[in-house]
């Protein structure tokens, strides 16, 4: 029984460790979380502007894309296959990008979104918190952040958005 | 197919290392597959895993998700290759590669072995390899496919994308995971054998080769902080920097532990101790990185089962292992006291030391981890801390260092000592004071650690004359002595190394205009122009500036900012002009208008930093062949 204090402080370190890396996936999400939406005021893609007002009365799916980004083409699929499956407005946002290759981009892929901002200077994606692209919030009718997806939008997120979605419309 | 063949190749190993461990009571009896060839197959599986992926990421096969993840068709060969062991998946096989290669090393070559210890052995190596083959398969599996198959990937971290960085993490591996076998040796002991004088010859080459991979591979990811982050340092006492040291640290009290249980077959429990505590502070290392529970430019994507994966393997490996110790202690019998004045009263003394600084890197390290957890409160523990510590604990221990390998095992005189330290002390003190003399000024502790590394320097030399009769009898010396030799003056350099280069340096942050000068030191450097480049996979800005000496040209110097589109990254590429005395530093920053912001060092022996690592590792080398090579 000699080392039973040895023993206490090992377990300690170990149950600590546990703990910290259960904090550590709380910490990992949006700090945006189950806040309302950030500033946004950007020019629209075809004529008007997209701005906070666009943000009310139903639940809107915001993702952030580009025509360069390599994995958005891949996500493009999925988010006709999202729609497909529940009506839902998506708004996208074109993180610095140049006009022409987006419209190129959007007349041979085709075009999911509801409305496109155009974020020239990236300064949308700051206010956001926004890492990489592509990147996607989901959020309710009275403008709160519910839900945040790094990375592509692919089968397994889209059945997580729908559970999400389901729980936002009870 | 790619992937078929990787997640067979798997499966294959898992289950014959599982089928290897559970026969580890058979182990008089023949088997249908003998202990070499099921290690053989093992190494052979996992070295077609590796190579698969490697394959893969080579031709650039995006059905492979980790393919896609980190690599790109427009990125050079070279880091197609390493971009395999650039990203958690990957430098988890890689880590398994190293696990069962040691295990196929001892069971081909160490011929000291009988073949009862080497088949527990080898069943105990097995039962590390399976656990993590289990963690590979089941939470970070390198072969998971995609579908539809992406275009392009997402590229590799342009930070990593170094050679320096490249070659860091196999020989890091080759380290950490050296001490598995040695603690497969040390298990196996409690079942056969004893702990004597002959097993301390048996892990010693194997700690040896450990430790001068584990110098090697710091020394690697420190090089490429110096001149790939832009910062003009070379040690930031980050985690992850600090999880490789703490292994390190053990592995030289281990190291020099094993010298007393060989030479006096005494320090036994201490040693085996040390031999647990290693290889645990490699788990633990693996567990800091490899979790996502620190985050820096280590750590990868996290999934926090991975980390409770890791945290369970620690546990299992780290408890059962000290608990088998607690419980066999009792019959461990050591054999003689020490005496304070003798060679193993010294080196007890420095393994203390050792674990000190160790336990105090620890504490530094998690903390913070601590502090964030249970109060919420986002600290960071930095140099302040850690360079305090380490200094009162290591210069005593470079004291010891200097006159040890001189004092006699058992007992000796402590005068007579001291007599003959009289004329290194007075060498060391003339070396400091030529220092002191030419320019170098500066705060005082600078020339304490001066004093230090001529100490430990003239200390090393003395003992190197002694034994050879003054260099007369250098036919009969032992390739281990002069191993230790090189290694211990290696780490008088380095001394003097970090000393010079942190105490010393000159830095200056400007803002330059094409044209514009800047003095540093005796050196001028002219901004002369700047120009685009593009790269295979990144484009970016490069400066040229004319460095002169009292107007004497020397050389151009082309530091660059490099920007990687695809992962939107920028690095940055500091350029060196280094003249074995000094190194002189260029970081390139922002552009502001038209002018460009421009960090310089002038940092006085840092090039020795990695001369001394360099001597350190080849010591190891040389110790490690004698020992593992000789004739009987």
């Amino acid at each position: 029984m000699k080392y039973i204090g040895l023993i206490i402080i090992t377990i300690f370190i170990f149950v600590s460790l546990f703990f910290a890396l259960n904090k550590k996936e709380q910490t990992l999400k949006s700090p945006l979380l189950n806040k309302p939406v950030p500033e946004i005021n950007l020019n629209s893609f075809k004529n008007g502007k997209l701005n906070n007002i666009d943000f009310k009365k139903e639940v809107i799916l915001v993702n952030f894309f580009a025509s360069w980004c390599v994995p958005c083409i891949v996500e493009h699929d999925f988010l006709f296959e999202l729609k497909k499956q529940k009506s839902i407005k998506i708004y996208g946002i074109n993180y610095k990008d140049d006009i022409k290759n987006l419209k190129v981009w959007l007349d041979k892929l085709g075009n999911p979104y509801s409305k496109i901002g155009i974020d020239e200077t990236g300064i949308t994606g700051i206010n956001w918190g926004v890492n990489g692209i592509p990147e996607s919030f989901l959020i309710d009718q009275n403008g709160i952040i519910r839900h945040k997806i790094n990375g592509i939008i692919n089968e397994k997120q889209i059945k997580i958005l729908l559970s999400k979605i389901k729980l936002i419309e009870k | 197919m790619t992937a078929i063949i990787g997640n067979i190749s798997l499966i294959f190993a898992a289950i014959l290392s599982l089928y290897q461990f559970l026969n580890i009571r058979n182990i008089n009896k023949i088997r249908v597959l003998n202990p070499d060839r099921a290690i053989f197959l093992q190494f052979f599986f996992i070295l077609t895993a590796f190579f698969s992926l490697m394959f893969a990421y080579v031709v650039s096969d995006f059905s492979i998700l980790n393919v896609y993840q980190n690599s790109h068709t427009a990125k050079p060969l070279l880091y197609k290759i390493t971009g395999v062991w650039g990203n958690h998946e990957g430098s988890m096989l890689l880590w398994v590669l190293v696990l069962v290669s040691f295990g196929f090393l001892i069971s081909k070559f160490d011929k000291r072995l009988d073949l009862p210890y080497k088949t527990l052995t080898l069943s105990f190596q097995s039962l590390i390899t399976f656990i993590f083959l289990l963690f590979i398969l089941l939470t970070s599996n390198p072969f998971v496919v995609i579908s539809p198959v992406p275009i392009n990937g997402q590229d590799l971290n342009p930070l990593l994308q170094d050679p320096g960085l490249a070659f860091h993490p196999p020989n890091l591996y080759i380290g950490y995971v050296g001490l598995s076998i040695v603690f497969s040796f040390t298990i196996a002991r409690f079942y056969k054998g004893s702990f004597d004088a002959s097993w301390a010859k048996l892990i010693k080459p194997w700690v040896l080769l450990s430790w001068s991979f584990l110098t090697l591979g710091i020394s690697l990811g420190s090089w490429w902080a110096y001149y790939e982050l832009g910062w003009g340092g070379f040690w930031f006492w980050d985690p992850v920097e600090n999880a490789s040291l703490m292994p390190w640290l053990c592995a030289t009290a281990l190291l020099h532990s094993t010298l007393v249980l060989e030479k006096r077959n005494t320090l036994k429990k201490w040693t085996i101790f040390l031999a647990f505590l290693s290889f645990s502070f490699s788990l633990i290392g693996t567990f800091l990185v490899r979790s996502g529970i620190i985050t820096s430019v280590h750590s990868f994507a996290s999934d926090p089962t991975r980390g409770v994966f890791i945290l369970m393997i620690c546990a299992f490996f780290i408890f059962s292992s000290f608990i088998l110790l607690a419980k066999k202690a009792a019959s461990i019998k050591e054999e003689k006291l020490i005496s304070p004045i003798s060679k193993e009263g010294a080196i007890v003394f420095n393994n203390l030391l050792m674990i000190a600084l160790l336990l105090t890197i620890f504490i530094g390290t998690i903390y913070p981890i601590f502090l964030e957890t249970f109060t919420g409160e986002q600290i960071s523990v930095g140099p302040p801390y850690f360079n305090l510590t380490s200094t009162l604990i290591m210069g005593p221990a470079i004291l010891i260092m200097s006159f040890a390998p001189m004092i006699k095992w058992k007992k000796d005189d402590f005068f007579g000592l001291m007599s003959r330290l009289k004329i290194i002390l007075f060498l060391s003190l003339l070396v400091t004071f030529i220092f002191f003399y030419i320019n170098f000024q500066g705060p005082i502790i600078a020339l304490v650690g001066i004093f230090l590394a001529a100490w430990l320097f003239f200390g090393t030399l003395f003992n190197f004359f002694e034994r050879t009769n003054y260099l007369k009898k250098l036919k009969n010396l032992s390739k281990t002595y002069l191993g230790m030799t090189v290694a211990h003056l290696g780490v008088a350099i380095f001394i003097a190394g970090i000393t010079g280069s942190t105490l010393w340096k000159i830095e200056k942050i400007k803002t330059l205009k094409v044209g514009e000068k800047v003095f540093l030191n005796n050196y001028s450097l002219n901004f002369d122009k700047i120009k685009k480049i593009r790269g295979k996979n990144y484009i970016g800005h490069e400066a040229e500036f004319n460095l002169y000496k009292k107007n004497k040209f020397i050389k151009t110097l082309k530091p660059q900012k490099r920007f990687y589109p695809v992962q939107e990254f920028p690095t940055t590429e500091a350029a060196i002009y280094s003249r074995g005395l000094s190194d002189i530093y260029i970081a390139m920053s922002e552009p502001v208008n038209d002018s460009w912001i421009f960090r310089f060092h002038y940092s006085p022996l840092t090039p020795w930093i990695w001369i001394g690592s360099i001597m350190a590792f080849i010591g190891g080398v040389l110790s490690f062949s004698h020992r593992m090579f000789k004739k009987k």
